[in-house]
């Protein structure tokens, strides 16, 4: 898979990205625009990442700038199952343990 | 159709035996049992684009002697080092970056980026990675200590609030998922090599 895919959806009160593909130097401002409209209209976004098959430097700078925001905003931003290769990438920063991650919707 | 630069031709570091002559392609593979025992190897030839990106995912997923472990962290580290050479060493020679990815006798893997930059060769003398002598062969095979920056912190991460966004994450992910990154900068051409 070469091309990002992110599904959008409302659940409630909580706003679910489902990201599927790369997200890399290419393809990360279109998960930039949408973490940036999520983050306007919902408490709680949830970033489903169990379809990703990379995430880079900037993928990682966008949701860490989505969690700096939350926290200043008294929202929440929930990482969801996140594949193996995002969790590496994430564990990889030195920052993993400042993202709360779910392995289900119904855990949040 | 991406060209190799001038004078750019397969070289390997000090400690690797001498590149295999075969076509550059994609997909490496193990020898077969009998087979005489050389470095499995893989290269191909990537236009120096942002789009570039795709077709490095693509290269990483064909070599067929990685273990998948593997293969995920040349993809993360190797990525940002393909990204980092578009944005930043413009103007390549040729427009382009040639990639080999071998590995050494069930040594670790080891991923080459050969170029020919402008600027580079300035970057890679103040970077704590950066060499303008020979390696190891230690170091070459990836089976040495990691070398270590003299400051590990040097570049940590930041949130930059001029540009508004987080600076230093993939120098850091780069280091520690990899054995040794080593910059060289030549006469002929440049190289960045990632030791897994």
């Amino acid at each position: 898979m070469t091309q990002l895919d992110i599904v959008e959806r409302e659940d409630g009160d909580r706003y679910i990205l489902q990201v599927a593909g790369p997200v890399n130097s290419y393809t990360y401002t279109d998960l930039q625009e949408k973490m940036t409209k999520a983050m306007a209209i919902a408490a709680m976004v949830v970033v489903d990442l169990e379809k990703v098959t990379n995430l880079s430097s900037a993928g990682i700078g966008v949701l860490m700038a989505a969690l700096d925001d939350a926290e200043a905003d008294g929202k929440k931003v929930v990482l969801l199952k996140p594949s193996e290769i995002a969790r590496l990438a994430l564990e990889s920063t030195g920052f993993a343990e400042r993202f709360p991650v779910a392995e289900s919707l119904n855990s949040l | 159709m991406p060209t190799l630069p001038a004078g750019c031709e397969v070289l390997s570091p000090a400690g690797i035996e001498p590149a295999d002559r075969r076509p550059a392609g994609r997909g490496g593979e193990l020898p077969a049992q009998g087979e005489r025992r050389r470095p499995a190897e893989a290269t191909e030839v990537l236009v120096a684009s942002a789009a570039g990106i795709l077709d490095f995912e693509e290269f990483i997923d064909s070599v067929a002697f990685l273990s998948h472990d593997e293969r995920n962290r040349l993809k993360l580290a190797g990525g940002e080092i393909f990204d980092n050479l578009v944005r930043h060493a413009p103007p390549l020679e040729g427009g382009s970056v040639v990639l080999r990815c071998a590995r050494r006798h069930g040594a670790r893997p080891v991923l080459a980026f050969y170029f020919r930059s402008p600027v580079f060769a300035d970057f890679a003398a103040c970077s704590s990675c950066g060499r303008t002598e020979g390696w190891t062969a230690a170091e070459a095979a990836g089976t040495g200590d990691r070398p270590r920056a003299e400051a590990e912190d040097e570049m940590a991460p930041f949130f930059d609030p001029l540009i508004g966004r987080w600076r230093g994450i993939g120098l850091r992910m780069c280091r520690n998922l990899s054995r040794s990154l080593l910059l060289r900068s030549g006469p002929r051409m440049d190289r960045i090599y990632i030791a897994l």
